[in-house]
């Protein structure tokens, strides 16, 4: 059987690259490590997620990555349907994750149906590989295996 | 109150048709918006010395201006920040006519957004330089969030979580919008009304939002002039006072994603932040409103907009809304011209226009007596509002 154009953009079609700069390379670097990592300044120890250069309660230049447990609940998800670009499929769930050191995080929720995904559900987020240059954080529901 | 308020005029609107198909270049659709606003101001359009649009727009003031013939520029901004930067672009026109920078000012906003580059698409990062802008997509496009049904989405889940809001009130803005529309010749979806059970029934884009919960995609134009309140005596076009305008973010603001602020069950404090400017800038209350153009790009925002300029409890703008709240005829009727879910998407600038028609008294579903009209800009992005009177 031969392979429809469709089923070939599926099939090779990888998903959008994050643009990597000297602010967020760490975060990338950590993922491909295995490590889940927000920045965290070294003057007062407050976590912030999306980075940004600058600790806006002190103002501190200097922070490094700061390794998370990887526990954390569904704040929030959409289940998507329209516009489906490969290689997604329709009903995939994106969510915000409340890591239990407060910071949230954007990330797909898998191994469980979309109509089950609740707000509030404890989840373990782990780094897992989407192809040969991607990593990203993927949640799970507790219990469930990866 | 500020050095703005009751300083300047909207003398003239102009548009061209609403459509899915212009078939002509964004830049004709520009000026032929600004002329028709020039036209209905009795403004000479070689007289014009100052211009504002904002970001996503492809027309260059200058572009415009070489059209118009304008002789001379002394003012021109370009507001960031998208649709929430629409009634931003009447602040910075304000601002030059009260402060004599400029004397006749055109505000416009023209794109083929149906039938050109459509908003409603995936974003791509593809070919830009990994930059703020490009970078703040990281956190988001790699996990298929990727389009401002899904950003908005998110938002919307959590509120239903919070507050026990349901899709079908959601829909109850679809159905008042569409309500309007059906009676605006003006709209796409003219003679079109839909029920609740249209909208529920419509398919999914980003659950918990259906199809019917998302403004169009539209192509078309729209533009204003605005001068001081002095001059506008003189003009031909029956002038409305910009009783006060105002923008706004607020901590920790991102643009359509501000997922991670400490009060994380708030969304949208920076449209708290332009509410409070307003009423302390005008010292009107929302029982001072007569009607409002909410911006409805995604219908569970205008809960959260009648919540932060307190028209009503933070969660409860489910029960403010029943009945036909906010239909014509009701407490408080928006979106009068169809809103962008039934008249057209233009980015915010033909919620302007209706504003200004129902102080004019002349808009298709007129409210009676409209004295004080609240417009508000996108939402979910760094955002502005203003206030139209006639006094």
């Amino acid at each position: 059987m031969t392979e429809t154009i469709s089923e070939k953009k599926q099939r090779t079609a990888v998903r959008p690259r994050p643009a990597i700069n000297f602010d967020n390379k760490f975060y990338f670097d950590a993922l491909n490590q295995g490590e889940l990592a927000i920045q965290k300044c070294l003057e007062c120890s407050q976590l912030r997620h999306p980075p940004t250069p600058m600790c806006p309660s002190c103002h501190c230049l200097d922070w490094r990555p700061g390794v998370m447990s990887g526990r954390g609940e569904v704040f929030s998800f959409v289940v998507m349907h329209h516009p489906i670009v490969p290689p997604f499929e329709a009903g995939y769930v994106v969510a915000v994750i409340e890591l239990e050191e407060g910071p949230r995080v954007v990330m797909n929720i898998e191994g469980i149906k979309a109509e089950q995904v609740v707000v509030g559900m404890p989840v373990l987020v782990s780094a897992e590989r989407m192809d040969e240059d991607l990593v990203l954080p993927v949640a799970r529901p507790i219990g469930a295996r990866s | 109150m500020s050095n703005l308020a009751n300083k300047a005029a909207i003398v003239g609107i102009g548009a061209t048709e609403f459509s899915k198909n212009s078939g002509r270049s964004e830049l004709q659709l520009a000026q032929e918006a600004a002329l028709a606003a020039c036209l209905d101001a009795g403004v000479d359009p070689h007289e014009v010395d100052g211009m504002v649009t904002y970001s996503m727009d492809t027309n260059p003031a200058i572009d415009v201006a070489r059209g118009l013939g304008c002789k001379e520029l002394n003012f021109f901004s370009h507001v960031d920040y998208g649709g929430g930067a629409a009634a931003g672009t009447l602040l910075h026109a304000a601002m030059a006519v009260a402060t004599g920078v400029a004397k006749t000012v055109v505000c416009y906003r023209a794109f083929n957004e149906r039938s050109g580059a459509r908003f409603g698409a995936a974003m791509s990062t593809n070919g830009m330089a990994p930059d703020a802008r490009a970078a703040n997509y990281s956190w988001y496009l790699p996990s298929g969030l990727m389009t401002p049904a899904s950003w908005v989405g998110m938002f919307a889940r959590r509120y239903m979580h919070l507050y026990g809001a349901t899709s079908e009130d959601f829909g109850r803005v679809a159905v008042a919008d569409r309500k309007h529309a059906a009676t605006n010749p003006k709209a796409w979806f003219y003679e079109k009304p839909i029920t609740l059970e249209e909208h529920q029934a419509s398919r999914f884009i980003a659950d918990p939002l259906h199809l019917l919960d998302c403004c169009q995609e539209s192509d078309g134009g729209q533009a204003f002039v605005v001068t001081s309140v002095e001059r506008a005596k003189d003009l031909k076009g029956k002038a409305v006072t910009i009783k006060s305008a105002a923008q706004g973010t607020s901590y920790d603001q991102h643009s359509m994603t501000s997922y991670y602020r400490a009060d994380g069950n708030r969304a949208l404090p920076e449209m708290g932040n332009v509410a409070n400017q307003l009423w302390r800038d005008t010292g009107l209350a929302p029982q001072d409103i007569d009607t409002a153009v909410l911006y409805d790009h995604f219908t569970p925002f205008v809960l959260a907009q009648l919540e932060e300029f307190g028209f009503c409890g933070r969660g409860e703008a489910k029960d403010f809304i029943k009945n036909g709240a906010i239909e014509l005829g009701g407490r408080l009727p928006i979106n009068t011209n169809g809103g962008q879910l039934g008249e057209a998407y233009i980015h915010g600038m033909n919620g302007i226009a209706e504003g200004v028609r129902q102080i004019r008294g002349t808009a298709v579903n007129q409210v009676a007596n409209a004295r004080n009209v609240l417009v508000t800009a996108g939402t979910g992005v760094p955002t502005s509002a203003l206030i139209l009177g006639n006094d």
